[in-house]
C-alpha cells in the first residue's frame, strides 16, 4: 500500500536545520496536511518526499519502496506546485499529456485520460489554450489535471490555493475535497491556512521550526492541542491563553479563582498557561455572578452577525468571548464565568500540555 | 484644421525628423549598394539616373572572391554552431550553478571579451604558426570560437536564469530525466534568445576582418579580407569592391532583419502567476 513514512529525517542547509528528526506515518488514500507558518519546513518536508530536496539524514518510504535517493521521476509521485509551473509554450493538453508522453504512453491512451480528467475538472473547452490564456482558477485545474492524468501513487500539493482570491479559494478547497473523496489516492497538502487545514484533512501534521509538534485529526487537534503552540494555532478566533498559578485544586489570577479541571495532577503554586478557546467562555447575568466568574472589562466588540466577538480586560490580562448576538458596548462590564471541563493547563515554562 | 491626412499621421513632426534621421544613417548603405550597380567608367558620376550593370558582380564572381566567400560562410557558421553546441550548456549551467566559484567562473569569462584582440595577436600568429594552423579555416573557427564563446554564455545565461526552476521541478516530476528536462523544457522556453545568439554570434565571426588578416594568407581568407585586396598598385577597383561590400553586408542585413523581433519579445511571460 502506498503509504508514505518518513522515518527520522533531517534537512540541513549548511548550518542552518530546516527539519529536525520528522518521523511520520501517513496512511494509505488519507488526505495529509502539513500545517505551520511559513518557514516552519513543511514545503522542504513535501519537497523532500517529491525528491526535489536531497535527504540530509533518515529514510523515506514510499508503500514499501525506499525512495530516500531516487529521482523524482521514478518515485511515481504527482505534484501541484504553489505557482501552477504549467508548461508555457504547451497548451493545456500537452500540460496535462505531457508526463505521460515521456514515460511512452500511447498517444490514443493520452488522449482518453487527457479527456477524462478535463472533464473532471471541467477543462473540456480550454484544451487548445496556452497557459497564458487562462484565469488562475484555470491554471490551478490544469496543474490539478497535470497530477490526476498520472495515476500517480501519492499527490503532493504544495500551498495550491494561495495565489487565489479568497472566494476562488473557498470554491477550490471544495473541489479538492471532493476530488480526493473520488479519487481515493493518498495526497499530502501543504498549507500556513488553518482553516484549509481543518476542513480538507483527514489528518494533520503541524510543524515549527522544522519540529512536528502534533499529529492527529483535525477535531483531536483542536480538542486536545498537544502545546500552547499549537493551541494558539489552531482555532478561530484564537485560543486565550491565561497565566495563573495553581492553588490547591484551583487556579489563582492576580484577582479571581478559578477551579482546575477534575482529576489533574498539578504542582502546588506552579506557574500555568491557562488555555479556554473563545466560545467556551460562558458569560452570565450579573445577579449570578459569585466567586467562581470574573469581570471582562469591554474595549472592542466584533459583530460578526451570528455571534458577537467580545475582546477586554480580564483579571489584567486580555481575554476574547464569543458569544451570541449581543448589544454589548464597549467599556461595559460582563460577568463571565471559565468552566472547569473547557480549560486546557499547559506548563508555563515549556508550554506542554499538563491536563 | 484637422485633415484626414492629420489624423492618420498624428505625429508627423516627429514622423519625419525619424525618417530624415534614418535616410542620414542610411544612406553610405544605400549608396554602397548603387555604386555596385554603376558602370565601371561612370563610378563616381554624380548623375542620379544610370542604367544598372551587373560587371562588377560578375568580375566577382570570375575572380577568387566567390573562395573568401565561401571561407566566411563556412568559418562563421561553424565556429557559430560550435559556440552554441559549447556555450548553450555552460551558460545553463552558470545559470543554475549552487558550486562555489560560480560568479567568479563567470566573471572570467567575461574577462576574455574585455581583453583587446591585438594582444593576442602575436602570440597566436607564432602559435599557428607552429601548430600548422596559419591560413587553416580550422584556425579561424578556433579563434572566433574563443570569442563566440563568451559572448554565447553571458548573452544566454539571463535567459536560462528567467526560466522558473519550478517548470524543471514539474517536468522532473513529470518523469524527465535532467537532460530531458533541459531539451524539451528549458531550451524551447529560450528560443529566442537562442536566436538571437546564434545571429549575434555569426554576425561577430563573419565581420571579423582583423585575425582573418593576421592568421590566413590565401586559403582560408575571408570575404572582408578579400575586399581590401582590391586595392592594388595598378589603382582601386571601386566597382568591385562595393559588389563585395553588398554581399558581405546581405547576410547581416537579412539576420538582423529575422533576428529583430526575437530580440524584442520578452519571454515566458505567462508561465508563473506572481
Amino acid at each position: 500500500m502506498s503509504t508514505v513514512s518518513l522515518e527520522g529525517v533531517w534537512k540541513r542547509f549548511g548550518d542552518v536545520v530546516a527539519v529536525r528528526d520528522v518521523g511520520l506515518q501517513l496512511p494509505h488514500g488519507g488526505l495529509t496536511v502539513f500545517l505551520g507558518p511559513s518557514g516552519c519546513g513543511k514545503t522542504t518536508t513535501l519537497r523532500m518526499i517529491a525528491g526535489l530536496e536531497s535527504v540530509s539524514e533518515g529514510r523515506i518510504l514510499i508503500g514499501e519502496r525506499d525512495v530516500t535517493w531516487l529521482d523524482p521521476k521514478d518515485r511515481n509521485i504527482a505534484m501541484v506546485f504553489q505557482n501552477y509551473a504549467l508548461y508555457p509554450h504547451k497548451t493545456v493538453a500537452e500540460n496535462l499529456g505531457f508526463g505521460l508522453k515521456i514515460r511512452g504512453v500511447a498517444a490514443a491512451e493520452i488522449a482518453a485520460r487527457v479527456a477524462n480528467a478535463s472533464q473532471l475538472l471541467g477543462l473540456a473547452d480550454l484544451l487548445e489554450r496556452r497557459p497564458k490564456q487562462l484565469s488562475g482558477g484555470q491554471m490551478q485545474r490544469v496543474a490539478l489535471g497535470r497530477a490526476l492524468v498520472r495515476d500517480a501513487e501519492v499527490f503532493l500539493l504544495d500551498e495550491p490555493l494561495s495565489n487565489l482570491d479568497a472566494k476562488l479559494r473557498v470554491q477550490m478547497r471544495e473541489e479538492i475535497y471532493k476530488l480526493h473523496r473520488r479519487i481515493g489516492k493518498s495526497m499530502i497538502y501543504v498549507t500556513h491556512d488553518q482553516i484549509e487545514a481543518m476542513t480538507l484533512a483527514d489528518g494533520i501534521v503541524i510543524m515549527r521550526d522544522g519540529v512536528v509538534q502534533q499529529v492527529g485529526s483535525p477535531l483531536e487537534i483542536f480538542d486536545r492541542p498537544t502545546n500552547v503552540y499549537v493551541a494558539g494555532f489552531i482555532g478561530t478566533p484564537e485560543m486565550n491563553l491565561l497565566d495563573m498559578r495553581a492553588a490547591g485544586g484551583n487556579l489563582a489570577g492576580a484577582s479571581c479563582i478559578v477551579s482546575a479541571p477534575a482529576g489533574c495532577a498539578i504542582a502546588p503554586d506552579a506557574p500555568l498557561k491557562v488555555g479556554i478557546r473563545p466560545d467556551h467562555v460562558v458569560v452570565v447575568p450579573d445577579s449570578e455572578a459569585d466567586s467562581s466568574s470574573g469581570w471582562l472589562e469591554v474595549d472592542v466588540c466584533e459583530h460578526l452577525g451570528t455571534t458577537t466577538l467580545l475582546i477586554g480586560g480580564f483579571d489584567g490580562q486580555r481575554l476574547r468571548v464569543l458569544t451570541p448576538r449581543s448589544n454589548a458596548r464597549p467599556g461595559d462590564r460582563l460577568a463571565v464565568r471559565l468552566p472547569a471541563d473547557r480549560l486546557h493547563l499547559f506548563d508555563a515554562g515549556s508550554g506542554e500540555r499538563i491536563h | 484644421m484637422t485633415s484626414a491626412w492629420q489624423r492618420r499621421f498624428p505625429h508627423w513632426r516627429g514622423d519625419t525628423v525619424t525618417a530624415l534621421l534614418v535616410l542620414l544613417v542610411l544612406f553610405p548603405f544605400f549608396y554602397l549598394i548603387q555604386m555596385s550597380f554603376r558602370p565601371k567608367e561612370d563610378i563616381f558620376g554624380g548623375g542620379f539616373f544610370f542604367s544598372p550593370t551587373l560587371e562588377h558582380y560578375g568580375a566577382l564572381w570570375r575572380g577568387n572572391f566567390p573562395f573568401s566567400f565561401v571561407n566566411s560562410v563556412v568559418t562563421a557558421s561553424c565556429a557559430t554552431v560550435l559556440a552554441m553546441a559549447i556555450g548553450v550548456p555552460a551558460a545553463y549551467s552558470l545559470s543554475r550553478a549552487s558550486f562555489g566559484g560560480a560568479r567568479q567562473i563567470g566573471l572570467w569569462i567575461l574577462v576574455t571579451r574585455m581583453a583587446p584582440p591585438i594582444a593576442f595577436t602575436i602570440p597566436l600568429f607564432i602559435a599557428y604558426r607552429y601548430a600548422g594552423l596559419h591560413d587553416t579555416r580550422t584556425g579561424l573557427v578556433i579563434v572566433y570560437l574563443t570569442f563566440s564563446l563568451a559572448l554565447v554564455i553571458w548573452m544566454m545565461k539571463p535567459f536560462f536564469d528567467a526560466v522558473p526552476r519550478q517548470l524543471e521541478e514539474a517536468a522532473a516530476i513529470d518523469g524527465c530525466s535532467t537532460w530531458k528536462t533541459f531539451l524539451t523544457i528549458t531550451l524551447p522556453l529560450t528560443a529566442p534568445g537562442l536566436a538571437a545568439t546564434a545571429v549575434i554570434c555569426f554576425i561577430q565571426s563573419w565581420n571579423d576582418f582583423f585575425f582573418a588578416l593576421i592568421l590566413t594568407r590565401t586559403q582560408a581568407s575571408t570575404a572582408p579580407v578579400a575586399i581590401v585586396g582590391f586595392i592594388q598598385y595598378v589603382g582601386w577597383e571601386w566597382g568591385r569592391m562595393a559588389a563585395a561590400g553588398t554581399l558581405v553586408m546581405m547576410p547581416v542585413v537579412l539576420f538582423s532583419v529575422l533576428v529583430r523581433k526575437y530580440l524584442v519579445r520578452g519571454l515566458a511571460a505567462g508561465s508563473i502567476k506572481g
